[in-house]
């Protein structure tokens, strides 16, 4: 799984479940490398990065030998910001 | 020599062939919050079916190396959100995203690097190994098996 950070006026995220943390700081128009996740459900939260601020969260159920990209679109600014998950392969 | 020339020369063209095809594959990601549905462009050749808001084309679309001029259109009036001149390197995958705000549309270009696949053959490599066998040729069999016993 990925992570790409495509919400304007957003600030820096940091992705996690409440198991721990996933991808930290991430910026809007980057991207994160592939991480091998284990399958399985998840409820993943959008942190402001660096605190405890929850901007986002979304339920994913990944299943074993997919690729995935989660997406944060939108803006946190006009209270729009959406978690997604592409399936990419 | 003789014998092992017109073999080498097929194997050496079969590779050669074989490395020019390599190609990159791109698909495309509508990520224009809350727009129209898009449909995205690379030149003449490439062209999407309409995508919505958060949708990504399901065809990885072969496209040999080179720059594309990627483009993300309006669907309805044919309005043009963001042109963007990107360099496709061979054998990767790549997803050209269109995403933001209109009028400040970003372009991004993911290289999905899960989908990398193995280094291709190098022609350099490929053409010492042909010097080396044309100069040096492999033993006869027969001579292979005295060898190893």
């Amino acid at each position: 799984m990925r992570l790409t950070h495509l919400a304007t006026s957003t600030p820096a995220v940091d992705v996690g479940t409440k198991q721990g943390l996933m991808f930290g700081g991430y910026f809007y128009g980057t991207a994160s490398k592939y991480l091998p996740v284990e399958a399985g459900t998840y409820d993943v939260l959008v942190f402001r990065s660096g605190t405890t601020t929850v901007l986002g969260t979304l339920r994913v159920n990944l299943q074993s030998g997919n690729l995935y990209t989660g997406l944060i679109l939108g803006s946190s600014s006009n209270g729009s910001l959406v978690v997604s998950l592409n399936l990419d392969l | 020599m003789e014998a092992t020339s017109p073999v080498l020369l097929s194997l050496v063209l079969v590779l050669l062939v074989s490395t020019c095809q390599a190609e990159s594959a791109i698909r495309f990601l509508h990520a224009v919050a809350n727009e129209e549905p898009l449909f995205f462009s690379a030149g003449q050749t490439i062209r999407t079916d309409t995508l919505r808001y958060k949708q990504q084309s399901r065809a990885l679309f072969p496209v040999p190396s080179g720059v594309y001029p990627f483009q993300a259109a309006i669907s309805f009036n044919q309005s043009v959100v963001i042109a963007y001149d990107a360099y496709i390197k061979d054998e990767l995958n790549y997803t050209f995203v269109a995403a933001g705000l209109v009028p400040n549309v970003l372009p991004l270009l993911l290289i999905d690097e899960g989908d990398v696949k193995p280094e291709p053959v190098r022609l350099t490599r490929l053409l010492l190994w042909f010097f080396k066998h044309l100069i040096f040729p492999p033993l006869p069999l027969n001579r292979v098996l005295r060898l190893c016993g």
